[in-house]
């Protein structure tokens, strides 16, 4: 159970989800291990209240991250970095030698995808290596995640439409493919409620926010949570992914790829039910989570208020 | 004797904390209880609350335009003996700050919650012994995410409404926190 954890130790710590794991942990009183790969990192842990410990994941230099440990059957292990990079292997055997059982692991949705994704094999073979592991494992599979500054999906939308006089926005084939994203805060809930039951053990869950609404309807609250009225603007994906894919051939380092473009076009949405039962799982709702992102967003800048 | 401290904290300190600060610093004030109250924010400092908030608090009797809001990274959390978050996420965000202070950080309503299975703190006990009492069974889940149950909502940048439901319940919620912090109020 939770509280019988003491020491959690978290394999990207640093990212957006990651450090909102860290945040929490420490949130609740416990002593928190992270692996850090840079002085930077270092400060940022340091600046949650937790422990940096010197590694690097790529070329599994683990160092002495798992040395650390000090009582296995108190430990929480959290991996929150991507597994599209085929470290888990290694993160697995080492994991296993350290006696640490119960470790959590964060997957994508994106294993669902139809589209030709080159991580796609790679993720679905780390997931593999968990399952058939020796550890009491779960996978959290969340797709896309917002919510907090910071996030790369929302606040870069709620700052365009805060921005511009008149919001023109573009919809992928008329941005009917459903999404259902998930509030980070929610993902965190759910990843260290996870380690709290034992029926969470060996079990993979999707993991979404409360609603699954269209794309339209997606940009729709946004842009009403800025109290502006948005022009939605139709573009068949088809179009879109040739012009992408001409200024991916003519641009130095391009910022869009044509696969993000197809992905906008596909089904995002994922089934929560087991998360739900299992793990009283509550997920906020879009709007509230839209809102309070906003809310915080404003109260941080210099935007004046009534 | 030293005064007791307490500390509220909210998201940008100038609706809910400000608010629930000058209830309480009345209502401790009218019931001869001697605490120091102040609050804080985890976002942005030196902003004036909502206009909408100090109109609402005006219909309490209560003015918080003065109010300037403060960092809670800027301020030395130890020196408080009890400290209220409006959310959980402001419990969470003290103990990053100051993990040993979790035992003395509620969020207000789960505060009242936890204190009315114990009683008001009895004239002999110390505000720390109480205190431990009141957290005592807390588990860490219950500290996760977020609770329409156990959180104030936060009514910056929405209606007039909202900042009246707000001070409506933080007017009751403090009552409730004065009656349980009076310890003339506790059996021995």
């Amino acid at each position: 159970m939770l509280d019988e954890f003491e020491d959690i130790f978290i394999i990207g710590g640093t990212g957006f989800t990651g450090a909102r794991i860290v945040k929490a942990s420490v949130g609740l009183g416990k002593n928190v291990f992270v692996l850090s790969r840079s002085s930077e990192s270092n400060k940022k842990i340091r600046g949650l209240n937790a422990v940096p410990i010197s590694g690097n994941l790529d070329g599994n230099d683990l160092g002495a991250f798992f040395d650390e440990v000090k009582e296995p059957k108190s430990t929480l292990f959290i991996y929150t970095a991507s597994m599209g990079f085929g470290h888990i292997e290694g993160v697995v055997r080492r994991l296993e030698s350290s006696g640490i059982k119960r470790a959590i692991f964060t997957s994508t949705s994106s294993i669902y995808t139809s589209l030709p994704v080159s991580s796609k094999p790679i993720r679905l073979k780390a997931e593999q290596a968990v399952m058939s592991s020796s550890l009491d494992w779960t996978i959290i599979r969340p797709t896309m995640i917002y919510g907090d500054m910071g996030d790369r999906n929302m606040e870069r939308l709620i700052n365009l439409v805060n921005k511009l006089p008149i919001v023109v926005l573009p919809l992928i084939d008329n941005g009917a493919a459903l999404q259902q994203p998930v509030h980070v805060d929610d993902l965190v809930s759910v990843i260290l409620t996870a380690a709290d039951f034992d029926i969470a053990i060996s079990k993979a869950y999707d993991i979404g926010g409360r609603d699954s609404i269209t794309l339209k309807n997606l940009f729709k609250q946004v842009s009403e949570t800025a109290r502006k009225k948005p022009i939605l603007v139709n573009v068949p994906s088809r179009t879109a992914a040739s012009f992408v894919r001409l200024y991916a051939k003519t641009t130095k380092n391009p910022k869009l790829k044509e696969e993000q473009i197809n992905r906008l076009a596909e089904n995002k949405n994922v089934d929560i039910s087991n998360a739900i039962n299992d793990l009283n799982y509550q997920p906020r709702s879009f709007y509230d989570g839209i809102k309070e992102e906003f809310q915080k967003i404003t109260l941080n800048s210099n935007i004046k208020f009534k | 004797m030293t005064k007791n401290k307490i500390l509220i904290v909210c998201t940008g300190n100038i609706c809910r904390s400000p608010m629930a600060e000058a209830f309480l610093r009345v209502k401790l004030n009218d019931a001869g209880l001697d605490f120091d109250i102040s609050s804080a924010g985890i976002l942005n400092q030196d902003r004036k609350p909502p206009q909408k908030a100090i109109e609402v608090m005006r219909t309490f009797g209560l003015d918080i335009s003065d109010h300037s809001s403060r960092l809670l990274e800027t301020i030395d959390i130890e020196e408080f003996d009890l400290i209220f978050g409006m959310a959980k996420e402001h419990v969470r965000d003290i103990a990053v700050l100051a993990k040993n202070k979790l035992k003395h950080t509620f969020t207000i309503k789960e505060f009242v919650q936890r204190a009315s299975n114990v009683g008001p703190k009895r004239i002999t006990e110390s505000m720390d012994d109480w205190l431990s009492l009141v957290v005592q069974g807390r588990r860490s889940e219950e500290l996760l995410g977020a609770d329409l149950e156990m959180d104030v909502v936060d009514p910056f940048d929405k209606g007039g409404d909202a900042f009246r439901d707000v001070a409506a319940e933080l007017d009751k919620i403090t009552s409730q926190v004065v009656y349980y912090l009076n310890d003339s109020m506790g059996v021995d």
